[in-house]
């Protein structure tokens, strides 16, 4: 973000927001996460809150329009926090592509491009949390373009690819890992048949259940073993859109985490981009 | 025709029992706005591991079919919320999975064994698996 | 028979209520101890109210200064809805106050080898995987008579961060007020200790510790354990003393404040 010419300072005492926003009209209770870390922005004499992840983004942005919507709940929230100053409403919830398109618009950041990603295949997969419902979604739920423009001005060529708004299996990776499985053999082999070098995420239980689930999508257990072969052997790698957009940027390499990642992207970078 | 509709599929009962009322609260959607254009199921990626599709689960409610509370389906959405976009109803479906699934929470039941967990899962698939899987 | 009762309440009470004559209080107020009234003397701790009541400690009474952690305790003063927590030995008694204690808070501790396991955040999880439960209500936090920020640590936990979670725990003393309020079930004192021990393996041992063991193995202080152990009761009382006082002398609140008697000595 340096590069960028932008600043994001981290937020003080912050908590896990829980995930998950709350499908259910009378449970308060799962806002009371959300809403102490909008107490935190509002200490910092901020009005604006961005997550690089797309799950907190969901659920920070709905129960922020939840608690707006109506001053009775909010009212019952400071009443349980009381050992909080009050949350008065107002902050705003952003996902950090949401401020690289808007704000710092991606005609800034491609200038400030020092390794163009040209040649490179990119399959942008945006997954749910992100574009959904309709009204709280960074774009058009069933048609987004704002990774593909992002990786386009970076130099590389964005990968139509059909699964791309459609779920990794989500948390169900915990409860009932053949789902998922059965979830990114269908995504990653589409992806893969599509000749993609990458996949980019937005989300990190995205990251997590492409990576994991394509390293065990051939081992004859669920449905999954059924799309196995059309993954490529050593698989595809899974990055963030961060990780790609620092390295288009000419972030030193070793600061880029490439090492942890359970399918190294390093050959396919260095491939087609050149090192 | 008149034996078709009085078969016993199709009959609506005067009153929808309580726990259909419960569902609607609890979600804030209308079951009863559905007309079964199975738009949902359609595009449900996890139907493979579901005992009655979104469609289904909306039409057991409207017919107060009690069945549709021991149903597995509710276990298996993931929330993804696809259903929903797509409901030329404008019913959130992924909200009635979740007051189904905070049926058999509030009863005490759960649909995940903390036990059982997979080695190595990170910590934003387990809160959001606690969250919407433990009492 | 009245008479007989007395007795025994004051025998059973000696420690407290010893040097006090109920004709010299002057300032009463009235408890409740699981639903039944008592007039206790104003100025005393919950624990000695407690005792002054009647009631005999078998569990729930340890070090009686406020670092042991036995006494935890709950209480509700009347007209304030807020249930609220407490040590009995370090809380002092409040007119209308309805009370129970808490001896213990039922959790078991998972059975692990520090020895094989790494000093990672991921431990944690691994063994409380219900961590991931925290809603944040921060209902730990306001039952801690320690004044500890307890869902910070949790969260912290969560994060997998041993280090915060060390730092932010380190002064409790597992009374397990914080667990038996949990609405996510969390068993945060087990969590924290743990935390700690792997975070203390991870770092290095201390120079001057080593030291000391080394002096320990080599016999240096042997010939005073020697001397300590063959003394009587009254002589290492009067050591204890010594000691205190020239380390600065006996404050009021010390552990001699109410063992010895309730008034204290100094």
């Amino acid at each position: 973000m340096e590069r960028l010419g932008y600043e994001l300072a981290e937020l003080p005492r912050w908590n896990c927001c829980g995930t998950v926003y709350s499908l259910s009209t009378d449970d308060l209770m799962r806002h009371v996460a959300p809403v102490r870390n909008f107490v935190r922005v509002q200490e910092m004499g901020e009005g604006r809150l961005v997550t690089l992840c797309a799950m907190c983004y969901n659920t920070l942005r709905r129960s922020a329009q939840f608690v707006s919507a109506d001053p009775e709940r909010l009212q019952r929230i400071n009443a349980f926090m009381d050992e909080e100053p009050d949350y008065r409403g107002g902050v705003e919830v952003l996902h950090l592509l949401q401020v690289l398109r808007d704000e710092i618009t991606f005609e800034a950041v491609e200038a400030k491009v020092e390794r163009p990603l040209y040649g490179l295949r990119v399959a942008p997969y945006y997954g749910c949390m992100l574009l959904r419902p309709r009204g709280v979604g960074i774009d058009d739920p069933d048609r987004p373009e704002t990774m593909e423009l992002l990786f386009e001005h970076l130099g590389a060529e964005a990968v139509d690819t059909p699964h791309r708004v459609e779920c990794c299996g989500a948390y169900q990776t915990v409860a009932d890992p053949g789902l998922a499985r059965e979830r990114v053999a269908e995504i990653v082999g589409a992806a893969s048949r599509r000749g993609a070098d990458l996949i980019v995420t937005s989300c990190p239980l995205c990251t997590y259940n492409l990576e994991r689930h394509q390293l065990v999508a051939g081992d004859g257990r669920g449905t999954g073993a059924r799309h196995a072969s059309h993954v490529s052997r050593h698989g595809i790698p899974v990055l963030y859109f961060t990780q790609l957009l620092a390295f288009a940027l000419g972030v030193p390499e070793e600061e880029l985490g490439f090492a942890d990642a359970a399918i190294d992207p390093r050959p396919a970078l260095s491939q087609r981009v050149g090192g | 025709m008149a034996d078709r509709i009085d078969s016993g599929t199709l009959r609506i009962p005067a009153r929808e029992p309580d726990f259909v009322r419960r569902v609607e609260e609890l979600s804030g959607e209308d079951v009863f706005a559905c007309y079964q254009c199975g738009k949902c199921s359609a595009g449900c990626p996890f139907t493979s591991g579901m005992d009655l599709l979104p469609a289904e689960v909306l039409r057991l409610l409207q017919l107060g079919d009690g069945r549709v509370l021991g149903a597995r389906s509710p276990w298996v959405c993931a929330s993804c919320l696809a259903c929903g976009v797509r409901c030329p109803k404008g019913v959130d479906i992924a909200k009635v999975m979740e007051a189904l699934r905070l049926f058999a929470l509030r009863r005490g039941e759960t649909g995940l064994r903390l036990g059982d967990i997979p080695p190595g899962v990170p910590q934003i698939a387990l809160v959001g698996a606690t969250r919407k899987l433990t009492p | 028979m009245g008479q007989e009762i007395m007795e025994r309440i004051r025998e059973a009470n000696e420690a407290v209520i010893t040097g006090i004559d109920d004709a010299d209080i002057k300032h009463w107020v009235t408890i409740y101890i699981m639903g039944k009234a008592y007039r206790v003397p104003a100025d005393i701790t919950l624990m000695q109210a407690i005792e002054y009541a009647g009631y005999r400690f078998v569990r729930g009474a340890g070090c009686r200064a406020g670092f042991c952690g036995a006494c935890a305790t709950v209480y509700r003063v009347a007209g304030d809805w807020r249930l609220k927590a407490a040590l009995a030995c370090q809380t002092r008694v409040e007119d209308g106050m309805y009370l129970v204690q808490i001896p213990f808070a039922p959790a078991g501790k998972p059975a692990y080898d520090l020895e094989k396991e790494p000093p990672e955040g991921s431990v944690l999880l691994r063994y409380f995987p219900e961590l991931a439960r925290c809603v944040a209500c921060n209902t730990c936090t306001k039952a801690c008579p320690q004044e500890l920020e307890v869902m910070d640590y949790i969260q912290a936990a969560l994060r997998g961060d041993l280090a915060a979670v060390t730092e932010l725990s380190f002064d409790c003393i597992q009374c397990g007020l914080c667990s038996i309020r949990c609405p996510a079930e969390i068993v945060h004192y087990h969590v924290a200790q743990l935390a700690r021990r792997l975070y203390g393996k991870s770092l290095p041992v201390p120079e001057h510790v080593e030291e000391r063991v080394r002096e320990v193995e080599a016999g240096k202080y042997a010939e005073e354990f020697e001397r300590i152990m063959s003394l009587g009761r009254e002589e290492i009382e009067e050591l204890y003393r010594k000691e205190q006082r020239e380390k600065g002398g006996l404050k009021s609140g010390d552990a001699s404040r109410v063992t010895r008697n309730g008034r204290g000595e100094g």
